[in-house]
């Protein structure tokens, strides 16, 4: 086994640095004309990036949408469909770039269009048992998959804004300051209060990851 | 991978009261060099096919994903939030090295890539797992398969 101090998710060190994928790669399939084992080897140096600064956060990136400028004043908790659609829409050029630049994207796991995925999440919070756009498999499993689909389309926007974000600072944006968040945190709550004991597994941390748990206790719908 | 110790908090305990498989031993065959070995990746990042069936949480099974798969075609149904996805977003090979595989063929520092290569869903019980592996190692050996990288996500 080669053990990489990586940051989780990325176990071949950095995205775009092929010759340091290789390296590890390499230095994995090389413990293979070892017989001394057991074998825990380390990579003896860390991913390829941008300097970080002192909290280890990378400097430079922004949120990406100006949230302020051309949008009606819509509260989620008066329209929460409007205030969602309206965001997603001020998202897409930053979503458009992406796709321009990387030529592929990771949505589309759901099979069901984005716009679906948008209408049963918001639909979910006010009646758990809306009808699923999908039917051959659980309800869970397409709740799941939409969150998924609308987390991708956030970060995928976020990763064309110039700066090279974290995946923290991205959630930190994405959990704790768009409409976005504010919609899964309450589709999380509907979970929580379901009474359908695998939704309530799913609001451990299926739909909120641990690093954003706070913010569970801190909303108002809580 | 990130050490044991730097866990959050649950999660670490979780992890250390789970009940993991015990060996015997922990023997280590000499094969054949490097550079004659025909080799597949096994990834437990919840990778498949688009239009291949999502993964669902602790399912054993599988998903093949044959060498030749493009890129923009390969993707992540992971059930957990709590990993870096930015890095895949961006590039295949940060989670499933099958380009560098396929370079390291080319410089001969490898025999051969395999046709197919395989993905399950992380966080599932080895002995729901079993099964399946069971099944992927007859495919393998019919590709000629001498070596599996492993590549947890």
């Amino acid at each position: 086994m080669l053990y990489c101090e990586f940051e989780l998710g990325r176990p071949f060190g950095a995205p775009n640095e092929p010759d340091f994928q290789k390296r590890v790669l390499t230095a994995a399939l090389k413990l293979l004309e070892r017989t001394d084992g057991p074998i825990l080897d380390d990579f003896p140096d860390g991913p390829p990036g941008p300097a970080t600064n002192d909290e280890g956060d990378i400097e430079g990136w922004s949120c990406p949408v100006n949230f302020g400028d051309g949008i009606k004043d819509v509260s989620v908790e008066d329209d929460p469909l409007t205030a969602l659609t309206q965001e997603i829409e001020l998202m897409r050029t930053w979503h458009d770039l992406f796709l321009e630049k990387n030529k592929k994207s990771t949505m589309g796991i759901s099979e069901v269009d984005f716009e679906t995925c948008v209408n049963y999440m918001v639909a979910f919070i006010d009646d758990i048992d809306t009808a699923p756009p999908r039917t051959d498999i659980p309800r869970y499993q397409i709740l799941k998959l939409a969150t998924d689909e609308m987390k991708a389309y956030y970060f995928e926007a976020g990763l064309a804004r110039p700066g090279n974000a974290t995946d923290k600072e991205l959630a930190d944006w994405y959990y704790g300051e768009t409409t976005a968040g504010k919609i899964l945190l309450k589709v999380n709550e509907a979970c929580a209060n379901s009474g359908d004991e695998v939704l309530q597994g799913m609001s451990d941390r299926r739909i909120i990851p641990i690093h954003q748990q706070h913010l569970k206790q801190s909303s108002p719908t809580t | 991978m990130v050490k044991v110790d730097e866990f959050p908090d649950g999660v670490r305990e979780e992890f250390l009261n789970r009940d993991m498989p015990k060996f015997e031993d922990t023997p280590l065959l000499e094969g054949s060099p490097l550079a004659e070995r025909r080799i597949a990746l096994i990834s437990t990042a919840g990778l498949h096919r688009r239009g291949d069936r999502a993964f669902t949480e602790q399912s054993g099974d599988f998903r093949i994903i044959p060498r030749d798969t493009p890129d923009e075609d390969i993707v992540m149904s992971h059930i957990s939030t709590n990993f870096d996805r930015l890095g895949f977003m961006q590039d295949v090979d940060v989670a499933f090295p099958i380009n560098r595989l396929k370079e390291l063929a080319e410089e001969g520092v490898i025999g051969s890539v395999s046709d197919y290569h395989f993905s399950f869903m992380g966080a599932t019980p080895p002995d729901k797992m079993e099964p399946s592996i069971r099944e992927i190692v007859q495919t393998l050996k019919v590709d000629n398969v001498s070596a599996v990288a492993l590549c947890p996500v």
